[in-house]
């Protein structure tokens, strides 16, 4: 059966033709999808034979602009973190549920993981587009800090020239990072070496 | 902002700014009902990581859209004891992750999926869709890995309707027949596994 867009709206997805008009006009705030576990993340995580730890506080790093913890500019369009409005608290939770997922969470742990965002932007051109995620990370351990580290991902991706296949396409490979971020940490052999099992 | 945003990575995305179009899911790949699985003796608890990407890329707002639907399939597969988001007794995990891949007519001529329609020039777009299974018995256990193939196909317009394509109301039903399909079909392939029984 053919429909068109105001047949859309009728049938229960009202916000479909939203997002074309949002998207041909611009000045839409995107938020960013809920953090899903990540498989290979719970691989790292079996393997890295790392204790469990509790999740601290995460927040903008000292002396880094405020401003790329709220929002991204994209085409006109601002992306945002749903968990309050922070990239910083959606780090945090990327963090809880991968290793949740892994079972290496546990809020009673004497070891407790924090961490300062340093870094986060996505350009999303009509040729290359481009993403970057930059954390610092620090595990205490009864008052001590074991690990201190600042990990960066990135990512660089063909970019179309029409924004309703390239904001999208932006978003996942920006969104993405987060869980790379977190798979660096289970990786990084300093980190295994802070906080044996 | 809209539950299928991510989803509207490609193909999908044509009949939207057009606002006329049928959508199509492909017969080649069919449902397989619970009764014709392999079910194991002893069904184990497993922890289930489920995944939508697009283009290899992971879509957390797809993922979170279709996950309910893919969490209910797999818990009334009988295949398991038990279906958990948590790692559980004994450490099986099923990782399954949908791939929205663009397709083109040198896709057919690979024969991505036996009997796949293309040739509606001008007028038809078809996603693709690659359904990956990985089944872990334990955490020291090598991985059983199950592959399923689908497609969509989204027709513009009033022109000629596939022929190997069963048409749905919308996109919305589309997916979810799609999801349905090729997991049951990468399913049905993981119980007739003998490392999985």
């Amino acid at each position: 059966m053919e429909y068109a867009l105001a047949d859309l709206c009728k049938r229960g997805l009202p916000s479909l033709p939203a997002i074309f008009l949002v998207l041909l006009t611009g000045c839409a705030q995107i938020p960013l999808g809920a953090p899903a576990p990540s498989f290979e993340n719970i691989e790292k995580a079996r393997a890295s034979r790392s204790a469990p730890v509790a999740v601290g506080q995460f927040q903008i790093s000292p002396g880094v602009s405020a401003d790329i913890d709220k929002g991204l500019n994209v085409r006109s369009n601002t992306v945002q973190s749903p968990i309050d409005g922070s990239f910083a608290q959606y780090l945090r939770q990327t963090v809880i549920t991968d290793l949740q997922a892994s079972g290496l969470y546990d809020a009673a742990s004497p070891a407790t993981l924090t961490g300062f965002l340093t870094d986060s932007s996505l350009d999303v051109p009509a040729d290359t587009g481009r993403a970057a995620l930059g954390a610092r990370f620090v595990l205490i351990r009864a008052g001590k800090t074991v690990y201190e580290k600042e990990l960066k991902t990135g990512a660089t991706w063909e970019s179309s020239f029409i924004g309703v296949t390239a904001i999208p396409a932006g978003i996942n490979q920006y969104t993405t990072l987060y869980h790379k971020l977190v798979g660096m940490l289970l990786d990084d052999p300093d980190y295994r070496s802070a906080n044996p099992k | 902002m809209n539950k299928l945003l991510g989803l509207l990575a490609s193909g999908l995305l044509a009949l939207n700014l057009t606002g006329c179009a049928s959508v199509y899911v492909d017969t080649a790949t069919k449902e397989i009902p619970v009764s014709a699985y392999k079910k194991p003796a002893s069904p184990k608890p497993v922890q289930l990581v489920f995944e939508f990407q697009t283009k290899d890329v992971a879509n957390a707002t797809a993922t979170k859209y279709l996950s309910e639907q893919v969490v209910d399939q797999i818990k009334g597969s009988g295949l398991f004891l038990e279906v958990k988001d948590a790692p559980v007794a004994g450490g099986a995990l099923l990782n399954v992750v949908l791939n929205n891949v663009p397709l083109t007519d040198d896709a057919f001529g690979k024969g991505f999926v036996t009997g796949l329609t293309f040739g509606l020039a001008g007028s038809q777009v078809t996603d693709g869709y690659i359904c990956t299974v990985k089944y872990l018995p334990t955490a020291q256990s090598p991985t059983i890995s199950k592959t399923a193939r689908h497609a969509i196909h989204t027709v513009i317009g009033a022109k000629e309707e596939p022929a190997n394509g069963t048409k749905m109301e919308n996109v919305e039903m589309a997916v979810r027949a799609m999801t349905r399909q090729i997991v049951s079909t990468a399913l049905n392939d993981l119980s007739r596994d003998p490392g999985f029984q």
